[in-house]
């Protein structure tokens, strides 16, 4: 017989339902909804001017029963490869994109040699379950019942002179820190 | 009479076990596994170029036996004082690196014109206690090795003495000015949630 931790982990209610969270190095994860493998990243990932998933960022998840809003995170390290790095990315589920999820990131510079940016951010949404028919383009969803796709997408401004890259610390070798660094994922479903 | 769902909002409970998490000014706050104080920040901390515990990081904690995963976040303003401010930063679990989630900051500059890169650091790591042996350096922890309270922090150091410095916790500019009084320094904070 199952022990009763088993069944109720905490010690109390609250409106949050399950929280997925992890490190992005090939761990399974076990929720309420089910188990979950994390994207393993091991390397830095250069972008070009076509958007492409951002390694880590992708899960196919089913929200538990009663949920009503997901919030989804993408945290990870972002460098200004070349000039102030222009950068943009967007979330998209299941093949839709969510445009109001769009982000540009960049830094100032005063020429090539000065394209030092490197630091963590972020993408992030919260997907409304409440709607009563789909929107997908807006994050809203009548009856999310079976896995979904969310995944992060990037790309550079051009493919000269403003670029970015992922996961990568630059000067790691001088600060005596990791060449790459593992990005964290976050999702929370509320009731 | 209340509403069971007055009581219990969710219809079943979820999968963390404690949150722990305060502005570091010295507070104590009380959890299920235990009492801890926090760090209390009173100042701007100027990084060299040997890694040094950043003020507020530290806390020594247990997690609950039923942990699976445990989250450690540190976020702390930071501000490049020379150039760009190129600096990196270890998580670190009693004193050894969690080196697959080190960071990287650094703001792009102009020669002449420093301290106009402002903004926040955070470090962040997901520790996996469903594993059977332990190996930090890939935040992997086997639950008998973390049944006492370790110390989880965070190192930083700049990249030279000369050229790329950086201070963390303070502000420079401040309502169109130079920073002064309150403003001078921000207090970080440290979140610790333990799944079950």
């Amino acid at each position: 017989m199952a022990n009763l931790t088993d069944i109720f982990p905490a010690a109390s209610s609250t409106n949050v339902l399950e929280v997925l969270q992890g490190t992005c190095d090939g761990r399974s994860i076990t929720v309420s909804s089910g188990t979950y493998t994390l994207t393993n990243v091991t390397s830095v990932q250069n972008f070009s001017t076509s958007y492409q998933e951002i390694t880590g960022s992708a899960i196919t998840y089913t929200p538990p029963d009663g949920t009503k809003y997901l919030s989804y995170r993408f945290d990870f390290m972002w460098d200004a490869e070349n000039y102030s790095g222009i950068s943009h990315f967007k979330i998209n589920i299941d093949g839709t994109d969510i445009p109001k999820s769009g982000k540009t990131y960049s830094l100032n510079y005063s020429g090539s040699s000065h394209n030092h940016g490197n630091w963590v951010t972020s993408m992030f949404y919260v997907f409304d379950l409440t709607a009563s028919s789909d929107d997908v383009a807006n994050g809203k969803f009548a009856n999310w019942t079976s896995g979904k796709t969310i995944r992060v997408y990037g790309r550079d401004y051009n493919s000269t002179t403003w670029k970015a890259q992922v996961h990568y610390n630059v000067y790691y070798s001088t600060l005596a820190i990791s060449q790459y660094t593992t990005p964290n994922l976050t999702l929370i479903a509320y009731s | 009479m209340a509403n069971l769902t007055d009581i219990f909002l969710a219809p079943a409970s979820n999968n963390i076990l404690e949150y722990l998490s305060a502005t570091a000014d010295g507070r104590s706050v009380a959890v299920g596994s235990g009492t801890y104080t926090f760090q209390n920040v009173t100042g701007e901390q100027c990084l060299s170029t040997s890694h040094q515990v950043i003020t507020g990081s530290s806390i020594s904690y247990v997690p609950p036996s039923e942990a699976k995963y445990v989250y450690y976040e540190f976020n702390c303003k930071i501000e490049s004082t020379s150039r760009g401010g190129i600096s990196g930063f270890i998580t670190r679990f009693n004193g050894a690196n969690v080196s697959i989630v080190d960071r990287g900051w650094a703001g792009n500059y102009s020669t002449s014109l420093h301290h106009l890169n402002e903004f926040m650091h955070t470090s962040a790591v997901v520790f996996d206690l469903t594993v059977s042996t332990t190996n930090i350096a890939q935040a992997k922890i086997a639950p008998s090795d973390w049944t006492t309270v370790k110390t989880l922090d965070v190192t930083g150091r700049e990249y030279d003495n000369s050229a790329y410095q950086c201070c963390v916790h303070g502000n420079h500019y401040e309502d169109g000015g130079g920073a002064s009084g309150n403003e001078v320094y921000t207090k970080p904070t440290l979140t610790i949630i333990a799944y079950g």
